[in-house]
């Protein structure tokens, strides 16, 4: 029966191969939606690992994280550096990295931070930063670029960089007269850390603070070594990374930051934070799963009219079936088969074509979004979905099977064309 | 039941739904190995008759016994079975699925009857290509499309497929009505010929009473069905 199924499938490939390709590409968008989901959510998940605490200026959670890992948006408040200071020293914490953000380079995001960050920064599985060339900076005018920010740029070890105010690709005010030097890149880590250049606090301090200072003793400091200064290297900061010695502290700490007297601070649990961030995002999420089992749905609607209307022009051969003593129940199943064969290549191709995508384009993805969709067998919430497209194929393909039967039925060997 | 009898239906009345009684048959019936021409009008109910005895449809009334089997007691995969295994079909045209080779038409009805494939003890291949060859067709065409095919050389192969493990019974509706006089009166001759050979039943459905001279007996079917009578003594 397959065997006839397939013969009288290829002799309307045209059709078959069209239906085929509709289903496939239905589903490749439908497992594209959901690979693209999954990996953004642990892309999302991962931007952050062992940071117990992240505290800035009085905010919302959601906006301090955004700006503080995803460099989206900008801090309105600065919180001080003694205020920083203070939490820093505090018995609980185990070691603490202060950023300073709102500056940029070419569009790509500045973060004025201090060497604790290479040191104490991890993200995804506590992996940490890796350099992939040069070193961290030592010098006041020393700068490290992330992976995707040295390729976007086009920097290499010892090139100069201009770092502009503000985060828009063009700025009217560019710190023209102080560049910073590229003195090492990152590896990259597919997490907002590879868009970022990192720049260290006195060097910022310096590009912004400059003109309280005479030129000729501004001149001698700028390739001074980090370690030849003393005292605080800034004012203000934007946020602070706290890391603690009890991890089950977190939320206690966040509730005295929240709620002490003195600066008002805002303090996170990331995680926490992420998780909620994630649930807003879920509507659009759902909203996208929705759209591309739509487009399932047409694809298979297609492959429905198709078979319909093969129907007609078929009586003929259904009849001489009949005649050679098929059952009506076997031309019910050579349709169902059809139908069938028509979702399962057309499934099997989706699958294909989604990896021979991932495969092509994954360079071009991570150039551009800075996301790695890592290539996997399918997940079971992959699986799951495939099985819903074979199921529903199946279920719409025994409407021409019906038909199919009810006509030879009816017809018998009698067809009058 | 005779068992020298290949059709035997008695009292038989059958009616398509919402529709006057198209048979009335009290009786009639086929010896074994007959040669018969079935002649009938258009319209005068020659392709229902031929639903009932290849047992597509039951009769309201009566029963319809053929190669000794009784129609009306069977289910219709029963009807179903004994259609592949004892009857050969050959239609007005389009006998054959155009996407198979002409070769594999003939074989196909062996996947449908066991009993057939019984019948040829595995030699379906080597009989369907006999059969072929000596319908005249070359060893390129059976292994071409049935599409490709001219229409004669299509009723030849569909005449293959009918003969293809020796059923006792062939019936055939209207097959040479798409072929000139002399093609069809070749298609005739090596139909009867064959069937001759294993002392077939033919049961030769046509308008056309020139082919008579072919057969051994000549039936209008106003004679056995009562319907078609009525109406033709009211004309």
């Amino acid at each position: 029966m397959i065997q006839l199924a397939l013969a009288s499938l290829r002799s309307r490939r045209t059709t078959a191969i069209l239906t085929i390709a509709v289903i496939a590409i239905s589903v490749a968008l439908l497992l594209a939606v959901e690979r693209v989901r999954d990996q953004v959510q642990s892309h999302f998940a991962n931007t952050v690992s062992g940071t117990d605490l992240i505290v800035g200026a009085r905010t919302g959670d959601v906006q301090l994280l955004m700006a503080s890992v995803f460099h989206i948006g900008a801090m309105t408040n600065n919180m001080s550096w003694k205020s920083y200071q203070d939490l820093s020293q505090r018995r609980e914490v185990k070691w603490s990295i202060p950023v300073s953000l709102g500056d940029s380079v070419g569009g790509m995001p500045v973060v004025a931070t201090t060497q604790a960050f290479f040191q104490h920064f991890h993200y995804g599985e506590h992996q940490s930063l890796n350099l992939r060339q040069g070193q961290v900076f030592t010098h006041v005018t020393g700068a490290v670029l992330g992976s995707n920010a040295a390729a976007k740029l086009d920097k290499k070890l010892g090139d100069a960089l201009i770092v502009a105010h503000g985060s828009g690709g063009i700025s009217f005010t560019e710190h023209g007269d102080h560049p910073f030097t590229v003195a090492g890149i990152l590896a990259p880590t597919g997490t907002p850390v590879d868009e970022a250049i990192y720049i260290p606090l006195r060097g910022l301090e310096q590009i912004h603070g400059a003109h309280h200072e005479a030129e000729a003793e501004h001149q001698q400091h700028q390739d001074k070594l980090l370690s030849a200064f003393s005292g605080p290297p800034t004012e203000s900061i934007s946020a602070a990374f706290i890391g603690l010695k009890v991890k089950p502290l977190a939320l206690r700490l966040q509730r005295e930051i929240n709620t002490q007297r003195g600066e008002p601070l805002t303090a996170l649990l990331p995680g926490l934070t992420l998780q909620q961030l994630w649930k807003t995002l879920r509507l659009f999420e759902q909203a996208l799963t929705i759209v591309s089992f739509m487009v399932v749905l047409t694809g298979l609607l297609g492959m429905l009219t198709s078979l319909l209307a093969s129907l007609r022009e078929r009586r003929r051969e259904m009849a001489i079936l009949r005649a050679l003593g098929a059952g009506p129940g076997t031309v019910f199943g050579l349709l169902l088969a059809e139908a069938f064969l028509l979702t399962l290549v057309g499934t099997a191709a989706g699958v294909a074509l989604i990896y021979l995508l991932q495969l092509s384009l994954n360079g071009v993805i991570q150039h551009y979004f800075g996301v790695i969709l890592s290539i996997h067998w399918p997940s079971n919430a992959e699986w799951w979905r495939i099985a819903i497209v074979v199921v529903a194929g199946f279920v719409l393909s025994l409407l021409p099977a019906w038909r199919a039967y009810r006509q030879s039925l009816a017809d018998g060997l009698t067809v009058k064309l | 039941m005779n068992a020298s009898r290949s059709i035997a239906l008695s009292d038989v009345k059958f009616a398509w739904p919402q529709q006057p009684l198209t048979l009335d048959i009290p009786e009639w019936h086929v010896d074994r190995g007959a040669r018969i021409l079935l002649r009938g009008a258009s319209g005068s109910g020659k392709s229902t008759l031929l639903s009932l005895l290849s047992g597509v449809q039951t009769p309201q009334q009566g029963s319809v016994v053929v190669e000794g089997q009784n129609l009306t007691q069977l289910s219709s995969h029963q009807r179903d079975i004994v259609r592949a295994n004892h009857m050969g079909y050959i239609f007005q045209q389009f006998n054959l699925l155009p996407y198979l080779t002409a070769f594999d038409n003939v074989v196909l009805i062996a996947r449908f009857s066991k009993a057939r494939r019984q019948q040829l003890q595995g030699k379906a291949h080597a009989q369907a290509q006999q059969l072929l060859s000596r319908l005249g067709l070359t060893a390129a065409q059976q292994q071409s499309p049935a599409g490709n095919l001219s229409v004669g050389q299509q009723q030849r192969v569909a005449v293959a497929r009918a003969l293809l493990g020796n059923p006792p019974l062939i019936i055939a509706d209207e097959p040479t009505s798409a072929l000139d006089t002399q093609r069809r009166d070749a298609f005739l001759d090596v139909l009867l010929e064959m069937a001759s050979e294993h002392n077939t039943t033919v049961l030769f459905v046509s308008h056309d009473p020139s082919l008579a001279t072919h057969f051994d007996q000549h039936v209008e079917l106003a004679q056995i069905n009562q319907v078609a009578t009525t109406e033709e003594l009211a004309k």
